[in-house]
């Protein structure tokens, strides 16, 4: 069974793939959703064992490597994290595939999206369900390279190539750093595998864990964009929305927050590690939600927000509280995908303008969408019992131990919002600005599918956090003021309002020289692109260019061998046929000289003394060198020749 | 006796073939095709069949060799894992190069076949032989076809020039080789590897051996100061020639580290394996550098494949099964995935006559199937797990890691800056509209074409994944 979920995805991507002619689009879609469906079936049979039984599960398909020292098999591993992954990523990859059925209906290639979604599906189950590192690695970069193919989906625009290019660079670098963290796990631990880590970890070594785990939050930072390796997010939205919905929300950029919740009990060896985690993950939630509030553009805004969100569930982990970050990571998914997919009804509205300042009032076009992104951003700023205030204030609760990073998330939570409500207003409440130059299309919210859909998420939004509350967490109140914990939920509602207040009145004034001031301010986000543009990247071309290839590689290496080499060869090669002249008596010299050293080799040979051979060798060439050249100079002819080159 | 009859194989195709008159194009075609499956049928059982025993050697003629001390019976020709799927590599490269030629050859087919059997034949020889001298006679030898093909085939004037740098750095390696291996006959006493294996060679004759045992190799390799011929010889050579070049003659240099330099002097290459390891790191950086700002493909292709056998070459040296066992697999993954590039590049060659990256665009609109072939490669040369390039890879970084550990972070950012390059060429060629030029021949690849691709990436993959015919 746990192979059949693995297999359905894989499945229909060859299929699709691979009949591209022979298939029809609809039947192709009828089939590839049916496969999802049927994975998600699976996987929530599995959830069902998992949770409710507690089982837990390692089924070997095949031997992979296996050398003297070292063994990895290519085997599944199934208990309650990763069955709850399972169910989350299918169910979300199932919405997805429905959704985008009737989302991609204009486009040629349909084909290729169907399969790589499926494709990518795959991959995202191998590496929930993966035993060991390597293979965990194995659908790492499998999930990387899906994303960089739908981003580049419209190959032709050249922003998407930029996209894909820095998503992909940016992912190898936190490829890589994993690598090398199951490099040394290997090397010190010999296994890869997460059950004999577990029990073979002691404290004792604690520089050796303090690296492993650095080095496996560089892999999450590089794959959950947590600051630093975070570029890749926001220009990931250049692919399709749906896309953006299934991976740039919901499944693909958690991917580092499940590694390092697998490798929770690495990460408690090293406190250090953990107090980087923490600071990283508030730092990264409080950078992307300003980053959040001076957007303009709907996709990229949703973008920051995620990345804010993935510091939260960061800082959850940081504080060791894993279980509430998983419930966090699972509640995002839903209500994040509902963000994304709203979105993109609301694009094809209105002739696919993602600026916020273009739009207005699409509350009467696209009533159910407004609810759906309404329900959204509501559970994001964490409105008392929508799904994401069971995770996020329980988070918050327990980072109150370290105020600083209590008092940045309560910040972020007021931050959050601000840009949610500042989306709603200006796309859906606003008055109309531009009623002549933009009108919206009639075909709104037509589709049955998609409404469905929106329907579904909306429902899963608002109940989720509470079904799965008590599955995954145990109750974990600390001891804490009554107004601390209702401090970040005062703290939002507040913000929401005045910024309600603000955008209602007319008052400009007051509103532009904030407004000014603050975009000012992370005009350039944070100049992080600006830094590995001209530092790393330009840097690098120039040295690849002048330096190594001109200076060494062409200047330096071609002067001291090639030419060398050829000069050498020339000139050794015009002496020899200087000496190859049509003079009788330099053939007559050069018969003399072979003979005599000859004879002397023999005499030498004969006496058994080979320095004396030598000696007298030499003396005879000297000698004979000496005749030879007194001859050349002697000759008229051959000076007369040089006169007239 | 199996070994017998794949030596044998190669030369009746080649006696047939000469034996043919020379309009008969479509018959010898066919004739080479279905020998190379044959042979590459036969290395595959032989391949098989050797693993099945484990490290059983095979064996043909058997001779009386005497050295200082004693007397004993060797054998000439022998085998075991490396050889024979180096021996497969070679038969594969083989059955690409004959689907190739019948589009991108254009004149005296017969002459090329010859040429491509010579090949084969030699790099057999060399690979099985246990006699150093025979070794040495069939190094150099392979080069004189491969010569005959650029000087041939080879598209520009600058081809002289080319195959003159390519003579005179192999010639220059293989010289002091010569002279070694005559040292070592006048104070061991023989030319055979299994006996000389197992002498204890004094410290200072060691010395004296290295310097030979090592050039060669190194040049043919090539490491960083001996690099210039290479860069020339891919551009100038054929599609053909690349192919083989890249896929086979640059492991003789590596294969040469793994046989004979690297267990000879045992000792010694302990004693040197730092400066081997600084080598082999600057010759993989400065490659990699210089790969991400080149216009021809076939060049940057060059340097790439230069910093791949850095990489390699280190593993060699490393001194640890496991980093050997890697660069085995890794020998034999960039053969098949490096020469699948050139393959592809030639495609292209011959389909718009550029090989300059910034003349083509938007060629996954034009033609899909070669640029999902480009992706597919790409992706398994940069080395993405499931590929047999990431385990190779993986080991020889895992034995380096137990040499150093700064060894493994300098080579993983070979790595990422292999990701950068690669990445860079595919996105130019594949991605943005189609411009006019690439328009103009729009057809894809044909039927030959793509079987001469899927010959080497079909194994790569499945191998990547189930590697324990390889292990």
């Amino acid at each position: 069974m746990y192979l059949l979920t693995m297999s359905a995805p894989m499945m229909s991507f060859m299929l699709t793939l691979t009949h591209k002619e022979k298939i029809k689009t609809t039947t192709m879609q009828t089939l590839a959703c049916s496969m999802i469906f049927f994975s998600w079936m699976n996987s929530s049979i599995m959830l069902y064992e998992c949770m409710m039984n507690d089982t837990h599960c390692q089924t070997k398909i095949w031997n992979w490597m296996k050398t003297e020292h070292m063994e990895c098999k290519i085997s599944l591993h199934m208990d309650l994290l990763s069955s709850s992954m399972l169910f989350m990523v299918t169910s979300m990859s199932l919405f997805v595939h429905m959704y985008s059925t009737e989302y991609m209906k204009n486009d040629p290639h349909k084909h290729r999206f169907m399969s790589y979604l499926s494709l990518f599906t795959f991959f995202m189950l191998l590496m929930m369900s993966s035993n060991n590192y390597i293979l965990l690695l194995m659908g790492w970069e499998g999930v990387g390279i899906c994303s960089y193919l739908l981003m580049n989906f419209w190959y032709t625009r050249m922003q998407a190539n930029k996209s894909g290019m820095k998503a992909i660079m940016m992912n190898r670098m936190g490829d890589i750093a994993l690598l090398m963290s199951t490099m040394m796990m290997m090397n010190k631990f010999g296994s890869t595998k997460f059950e004999n880590l577990t029990h073979m970890i002691n404290n004792k070594m604690q520089t050796i864990m303090n690296t492993i785990s650095m080095l496996l939050l560089m892999g999450a930072m590089g794959k959950s964009s947590l600051m630093g390796l975070h570029v890749w997010l926001p220009d990931a939205m250049e692919g399709p929305t749906p896309m953006s919905a299934l991976m740039h929300a919901a499944t693909m950029v958690t991917a580092g927050i499940f590694l390092l919740m697998r490798s929770s009990s690495i990460l408690e060896e090293s406190k250090m590690s953990l107090t980087i985690t923490a600071w990283m993950g508030a730092t990264t939630a409080f950078f992307a939600a300003t980053m959040g509030t001076s957007q303009n553009d709907m996709k990229r805004m949703m973008a920051y927000s995620t990345c804010s969100q993935l510091g939260y569930m960061a800082l959850a982990m940081g504080i060791s509280k894993y279980s509430i970050s998983l419930l966090h990571l699972m509640n995002h998914a839903f209500f994040k995908s509902l963000l994304f997919l709203g979105a993109g009804i609301t694009m094809h509205t209105i002739k696919n303008e993602q600026d916020i300042r273009k739009l207005s009032s699409l509350m009467k076009q696209t009533p159910m969408t407004y609810m759906g992104l309404m329900t959204a951003s509501l559970t994001m700023t964490g409105t008392p019992f929508l799904t994401a205030y069971f995770s996020k204030d329980q988070m918050m609760e327990n980072s109150y131990k370290n105020s600083m990073l209590y008092w940045l998330a309560t910040i972020t939570a007021a931050l959050t919002a601000l840009y949610s409500t500042r989306l709603m207003y200006f796309s859906f409440t606003k008055k109309p600005q531009y009623t002549h130059t933009q009108k919206p299309h009639t075909t709104s919210e037509k589709d049955i599918l998609m409404n469905s859909m929106i329907m579904m998420l909306t429902l899963m939004s608002i109940s989720t956090g509470y079904m799965t509350y008590t599955m995954l967490t145990q109750q974990q109140h600390p001891l804490i003021t009554q107004k601390l914990i209702l401090t970040p939920l005062m703290c939002s509602m507040t913000t929401s309002m005045l910024m309600t207040t603000l955008y209602t009145n007319n008052n400009l004034h007051n509103k532009t020289t904030l407004t000014t001031l603050w975009k000012n301010f992370n005009s350039n986000a944070w100049n992080f692109n600006t830094f590995y543009n001209n530092m790393i990247g330009e840097k690098m071309l120039t040295l690849a260019h002048y330096q190594t290839y001109k200076h060494s590689d062409k200047g330096i290496l071609e002067k001291i061998i090639n030419n060398n080499l050829t000069n050498i060869m020339m000139h050794n090669s015009q002496n020899i046929s200087k000496f190859q002249s049509t003079k009788m008596t330099q053939h007559l010299l050069t018969m003399i000289l072979f003979y005599s050293s000859f004879t002397m080799h023999i005499k030498s040979q004969k006496l058994n003394n080979s320095v004396l051979f030598w000696k007298n060798t030499g003396c005879s060439f000297k000698s004979c060198l000496g005749q030879t050249m007194k001859h050349n100079s002697l000759m008229p002819q051959f000076a007369k020749l040089k006169i007239v080159k | 006796m199996n070994l017998m009859q794949m030596m044998m194989s190669p030369i009746i195709t080649l006696i047939m073939m000469t034996l043919m008159p020379k309009d008969k194009k479509r018959m010898m075609e066919n004739m080479s095709t279905l020998s190379s499956i044959l042979i590459l049928m036969q290395t595959m059982y032989l391949h098989m069949d050797n693993n099945h025993q484990i490290k059983a050697i095979t064996l043909l003629f058997s001779s009386n060799t005497e050295t200082n001390n004693m007397t004993m019976t060797t054998h000439q020709l022998c085998m075991d894992t490396l050889s024979t799927s180096l021996m497969m590599l070679t038969s594969m490269l083989m059955l690409t190069s004959m689907l190739m030629s019948k589009k991108t050859m254009y004149h005296t087919h017969k002459k090329l076949f010859m040429c491509l059997f010579t090949i084969t034949m030699t790099l057999f020889l060399t690979l099985t032989t246990s006699s150093l001298m025979m070794f040495y006679i069939m190094f150099e030898s392979s080069m004189m076809p491969l010569m005959m093909m650029m000087g041939l085939w080879g598209s520009r004037k600058e081809k002289t020039r080319a195959t003159y740098y390519f003579l005179l750095y192999t010639m220059m390696g293989s010289l002091p080789l010569f002279i070694t291996i005559l040292i070592m006959n006048n104070k061991l006493g023989t030319f055979n590897t299994t006996t000389l294996q197992n002498m204890e060679i004094h410290t200072h004759t060691q010395q004296q051996l290295f310097m030979g045992l090592f050039l060669a190799f190194a040049m043919k390799t090539p490491l960083i100061p001996w690099h210039s011929w290479l860069p020339l010889a891919h551009v100038e050579a054929p599609a053909m020639g690349s192919v083989l070049l890249a896929g086979m003659l640059l492991k003789l240099g590596t294969y040469g580290f793994i046989r004979f330099t690297t267990p000879m002097l045992t000792n010694l290459s302990k004693y040197t394996s730092p400066m081997m390891m600084i080598m082999s790191m600057l010759s993989m950086w400065l490659a990699s550098i210089n790969s991400l700002r080149q216009n021809d493909m076939k060049r940057m292709m060059a340097y790439s494949s230069m910093a791949h056998m850095g990489m390699i070459t280190a593993a060699c040296f490393s001194m640890n099964p496991m980093s050997k066992k890697g660069a085995m697999m890794l020998m034999l993954s960039h053969g098949l995935t490096s020469s699948a590039l050139f393959a592809l590049v030639s495609f292209l060659y011959e389909r718009h006559k550029s090989r300059l990256m910034k003349n083509f665009q938007g060629m996954s609109y034009t033609t899909p199937m070669l640029s999902t072939l480009i992706m597919m490669t790409t992706l398994a040369h940069m080395s993405t797990p499931g590929s047999m390039n990431f385990m190779g890879e993986y080991l020889c970084l895992l034995g380096l890691w137990e040499l150093h550990p700064s060894m493994t972070m300098t080579s993983t950012m070979g790595m990422m800056m292999s990701t950068a390059y690669l990445l860079l060429l595919y996105i130019q060629i594949t991605s943005s509209k189609p411009t006019t030029y690439t328009k103009y021949k729009m057809y894809d690849l044909s039927l030959n074409e793509t079987q001469a691709i899927l010959t080497l990436t079909m194994p790569n993959m499945t191998l990547g994944l189930m590697p324990y015919p390889m292990m």
